[in-house]
C-alpha cells in the first residue's frame, strides 16, 4: 500500500530556525550569519568589525568550526561572549546547534550576534539558522567563476562582501566583472567591496550593520 | 556532507508517518520515493550512503530508494510503499 507523505525534510531544521528567529526578534538582537568558503576572510572581517562596533554595541559571537577553537581564540581579545560549536566533521551549522549555543550565550545582553558558519560554499546554504541576514564573504582569490559555480550560496545571500580587493592585481581579477556576475545571480543583494584587513575599507559595511542593529532595536 | 543530516531528518519523518499508520510497526516498507527539489544541493550517492548506514537493522533496511526531481525548493519524502 502506498502512503503519500509529501513532507519537506528541511522542516526539521527550519521549524527550529523559525523559533530562533522569534527569540531574536523578541530579544531585539540583530543576527548575521556569515558564510563563505574556507579562508575567505570571515574571522578577519569580524575582528575588524567588532573592534569598531564594540564601543557602541554589545556584541556576541557563535563560532562554527569542524574542529579547533582557533577562530574563537582570535576574538577573545574583545572580551565579548563567544560560544564555540565544533561540528566534528559536519559541513554546516544547523538551527538546533545554534539554539544550544544561544542558551549558553545569554543573549539578553547582546545587541548584535554574529554567527560564523563552517567554511563551505555549498552546504550552509540549505540551513536556516533563524538569522536576520545572511552575509556571504567571497574572496576574489577564489576566481571570478565561483558565483556561477556555487550559485545557490550567492542567490540566497542578503549581502555579498567581495573581499581581498587589495589582491586584485596579483590575481588578475576584474572586480567589476565579478560584481556583474554576482548581480546576474542575485538582483537584490547588497554588494560591497572591501579588504577585511584594512579597517578604512569597512565603512560602508559598518554603516549598514549599524542601520540593521538600530532597526531591530526599535522594532 | 549535509546529506547525513538530511538522511536523519528523512528517517525521523518516515518513522513518524509509519508509526501513525501502524503503531505496532509490524510491516515492512518496500519502497521510499524521495523528491529532490531545487536547488539541487543533495548528492544522491552521498545521501544513500548515509541513509543505508542509518537504517541498517531497522524497519527501513532494504527498502528500494527511488528519486524524482521537482521544481519546488527542498528535499521531500514523497511517499512510502508498505507491504500488504
Ligand atoms: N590580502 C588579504 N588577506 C586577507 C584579507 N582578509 C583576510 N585575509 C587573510 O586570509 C586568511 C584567511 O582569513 P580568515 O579570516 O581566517 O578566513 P575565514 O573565512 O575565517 O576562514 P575559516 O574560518 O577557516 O573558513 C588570513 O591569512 C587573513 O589574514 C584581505 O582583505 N586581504
Ligand atoms: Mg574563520
Amino acid at each position: 500500500m502506498e502512503i503519500k507523505v509529501l513532507r519537506n525534510v528541511m522542516i526539521k531544521n527550519n521549524s527550529v530556525g523559525k523559533d530562533n528567529r522569534e527569540l531574536f526578534i523578541n530579544k531585539k538582537v540583530f543576527v548575521a550569519n556569515l558564510v563563505s568558503s574556507p579562508g575567505a576572510g570571515k574571522t578577519t572581517l569580524l575582528e575588524n568589525s567588532i573592534s569598531s562596533l564594540a564601543a557602541k554595541y554589545k556584541v556576541g559571537v557563535i563560532e562554527g568550526d569542524l574542529y579547533t577553537s582557533r577562530d574563537a581564540e582570535r576574538l577573545e581579545k574583545f572580551n565579548i561572549p563567544i560560544v564555540q560549536i565544533n561540528t566534528e566533521g559536519g559541513c554546516h551549522l544547523d538551527a538546533r546547534m545554534v539554539r544550544g549555543a544561544i542558551n549558553e550565550l545569554n543573549i539578553d545582553n547582546v545587541d548584535v550576534l554574529f554567527i560564523e558558519n563552517v567554511g563551505n560554499l555549498v552546504c550552509p546554504s540549505s540551513f536556516d539558522l533563524g538569522e536576520h541576514k545572511r552575509i556571504l564573504v567571497y574572496s576574489i582569490t577564489e576566481g571570478e567563476d565561483k558565483p556561477k559555480k556555487y550559485s545557490t550560496m550567492f542567490s540566497t545571500a542578503d549581502v555579498v562582501i567581495i573581499n581581498k580587493v587589495d589582491l586584485s592585481k596579483a590575481c588578475k581579477i576584474n572586480i567589476d566583472q565579478v560584481e556583474n556576475e554576482i548581480r546576474s545571480i542575485n538582483k537584490k543583494a547588497l554588494i560591497l567591496k572591501v579588504s577585511a584587513l584594512e579597517p578604512n575599507s569597512l565603512r560602508e559595511w559598518l554603516l549598514w550593520l549599524e542601520g540593521e542593529i538600530e532597526r531591530v532595536k526599535k522594532s | 556532507m549535509h546529506e547525513g543530516k538530511i538522511a536523519e531528518y528523512s528517517y525521523s519523518i518516515i518513522e513518524e508517518v509509519f508509526k501513525e499508520k501502524y503503531p505496532l510497526m509490524d510491516k515492512k516498507i518496500k519502497k521510499i520515493v524521495f523528491a529532490i527539489g531545487r536547488p539541487h544541493t543533495v548528492m544522491r550517492d552521498s545521501f544513500e550512503f548515509y541513509f543505508c548506514e542509518l537504517t541498517r537493522g531497522t524497519f527501513l533496511e532494504g527498502a528500494d530508494l527511488v528519486y524524482e526531481y521537482v521544481e519546488e525548493e527542498g528535499f521531500y519524502v514523497s511517499s512510502i510503499d508498505v507491504e500488504d
